[in-house]
């Protein structure tokens, strides 16, 4: 009896001791990384830096990349469409904590809105929705901690390396963090019927002269967009375009409609830059094992997030 | 009170109507498909089906795939290496439930074992890996009903669609279930260093003749081979030899070499048939979500299998 005891106290403070450090909304305390309210005045970040002469301030780097990708011819497979084959790491979009503007942490960089429309960079819930997503850093466990997949788009802003690869009439896309892919026929073929929703979703894309565009429906809305518990539901349909500006460098834009929820649809741009580091491989970071210890220990404070908007 | 009372005994009663139908070893149970002793007699399955001239038989398919490949020319990418790419399903590996040889049950089509070397078919474990094993089933959740991925060489042998795609250098492996991917290189370079292990493990690819062959290292043993248990440790080395030998049919063969726990390299085999169903796309066999509850419920009577093949 004295060893479970034991086992429980030092299990108990180990964690007590951890959980100041986590990057997680738990037990009550409100994230550093939630959006201030309009009017609160400048939000403390660290500074953005430049990539293929664009700021990687998201709006700033959404103008100067459709700019630069007027004129910029991109390199092309032999069945000529652009090439983006090879390996990639998101910029402009610095962490997933909360795609709206918010303040940098203890360790976290703060960041811009991703959002570039509407032009106040506020994600446009209809106010039940807003007030829904408020509660969800307090309620749920974010389904990331369960290791759920980063689904479009949140994949596309994901931390680590992602690969594209590229055959004749597909795309793909392989990324480290949680090990997910996405299968993208560029060939024209309908939809899967809607009642099928799966978590990364069913892709269908074009080329618009330069332009990737994929359009994404029969999502899953058991994810979130980030770690504060802004979501979606599983009506959403997205439509991602990805145009090269600069050998190194892809302009990412997505466009989300989910009129269940929103006001009106509603787009977040960023970019990626290409990872030329010699010999480079995708390893994976790993999320199927251990996150399961932290929820059997502290299950009452928060509860699984089961989709439906929080139903 | 009540309402709650209502709350669990109605759980209790679904769970215990779907264990019956779970194809899971729990409670104590035995589970049908485990590997008879030896001299057992003849081993109760449903008969195997052809595929591209060959029976679907593992030992057969093996012998007799690796003679039609002699004579068979495989189609070749752009770049001139056989062409592997398309949709794929396995055929001669039926199951994931054992595999060794193993009767068949009230649900399972039971199978001969997919080993063809050593020719008993049988895991060539030393004794005290052997018994280590024996209690696996009883003792653990099996890790995929933690989600725990599809790792080499379990990935080739899984259910449910493949898809190949090559590009110069690079032959990519999806799977639907458990949505897992392999990026494989095929030029030469150096494995990762021995300290990091991955899941899918550090692939090396190259071609010798019209057969890929991946050197796989750098693999966590958090996984088995099957639901009974059989595993190996994170010293394991994997050899994979992927051959065509028919237009819409691949050899595959598998080396485990383990001396932490094996007496000797042991090989499996099986194949892979094309999907030619038209407008055939990759969905996804999610395994995130609902899994965690069932462990809730239960988590007093199995533990989680944490590898190292000994530590409990």
């Amino acid at each position: 009896m004295n060893l479970p005891v034991a086992r429980s106290v030092l299990t108990v403070t180990v964690v007590a001791l951890v959980l100041p450090g986590l990057d997680v909304p738990a037990l009550g305390q409100r994230p550093y990384y939630v959006t201030p309210p309009p009017g609160s005045g400048p939000t403390p970040m660290r500074p953005y830096g430049d990539s293929g002469g664009c700021s990687e301030e998201p709006a700033l780097l959404h103008r100067c990349a459709l700019e630069k990708a007027k004129t910029f011819t991109p390199p092309r497979t032999p069945d000529g469409v652009p090439d983006f084959q090879g390996y990639w790491a998101r910029i402009g979009a610095r962490n997933a904590e909360n795609i709206e503007e918010h303040p940098e942490g203890m360790d976290g960089s703060g960041g811009r809105s991703l959002i570039v429309d509407p032009a106040d960079g506020r994600i446009p819930y209809q106010p039940w929705a807003r007030a829904r997503v408020e509660t969800h850093w307090a309620t749920y466990w974010n389904p990331v901690q369960q290791c759920m997949p980063d689904t479009p788009p949140r994949q596309a802003y994901a931390a680590g390396a992602l690969q594209i690869v590229q055959a004749p009439g597909f795309v793909f896309f392989m990324a480290e963090q949680l090990h997910t892919y996405r299968v993208i026929p560029t060939t024209p073929r309908p939809h899967l019927g809607s009642n099928i929703h799966l978590f990364m979703g069913d892709s269908r894309a074009r080329w618009e002269g330069n332009t990737l565009v994929v359009d994404v429906t029969n999502l899953r809305d058991r994810v979130w967009l980030d770690h504060v518990g802004n979501t979606f539901s599983d009506s959403a349909r997205l439509v991602e375009r990805w145009t090269m500006f600069h050998p190194d460098v892809i302009h990412y834009q997505a466009t989300i409609d989910d009129p269940k929820v929103f006001t009106r649809p509603w787009t977040m741009a960023f970019a990626w830059r290409r990872n030329a580091e010699p010999g480079f491989e995708l390893l994976e970071s790993a999320c199927w094992e251990g996150v399961q210890v932290g929820q059997r220990l502290l299950r009452n404070e928060l509860r699984v997030y089961t989709g439906g908007f929080g139903r | 009170m009540t309402h709650h009372v209502t709350h669990r005994i109605l759980p209790s009663l679904v769970v215990a109507l779907s264990v019956l139908a779970m194809e899971v070893s729990t409670f104590g149970q035995r589970p049908d498909y485990a590997s008879l002793p030896p001299g057992s007699g003849a081993v109760p399955m449903r008969p195997y089906g052809e595929s591209a001239g060959c029976s679907e038989e593992p030992a057969m398919l093996h012998r007799c795939a690796l003679e039609k490949a002699r004579t068979f020319n495989p189609p070749r990418t752009p770049e001139g290496v056989p062409d592997f790419q398309g949709f794929w399903v396995r055929i001669g590996a039926r199951n994931s439930d054992n595999i060794e040889e193993h009767p068949q049950g009230f649900e399972g089509p039971g199978g001969r074992s997919l080993i063809i070397d050593p020719p008993d078919g049988r895991i060539p474990y030393q004794p005290w890996a052997r018994a280590k094993v024996e209690t696996h089933w009883a003792t653990y959740w099996s890790p995929v009903q933690q989600c725990m991925p599809d790792t080499p060489p379990r990935q080739a042998y899984t259910n449910g669609a493949f898809e190949v795609v090559q590009t110069p250098g690079y032959v990519f492996v999806m799977a639907e279930q458990f949505g897992t991917y392999r990026a494989i290189p095929t030029t030469p370079r150096p494995h990762i260093g021995s300290s990091i292990h991955l899941y899918m493990g550090d692939s090396r690819g190259r071609w010798e003749g019209n057969t890929l062959v991946i050197d796989v290292t750098s693999v966590k043993d958090r996984v088995w081979f099957d639901n009974m248990g059989n595993t190996f440790s994170e010293s394991a080395h994997v050899v994979e030899r992927f051959t065509m030998f028919h237009q819409d049919a691949l050899h595959y063969q598998a080396t485990v070499t383990d001396p932490s726990v094996f007496t000797r390299p042991m090989t499996l085999a099986f194949g892979w048939r094309r999907n030619k169903t038209p407008g055939f796309q990759m969905l996804e066999t999610a395994c995130w979500e609902g899994i965690q509850g069932w462990l809730k419920l239960f988590s007093s009577l199995k533990e989680t299998y944490r590898g190292g093949f000994t530590k409990q």
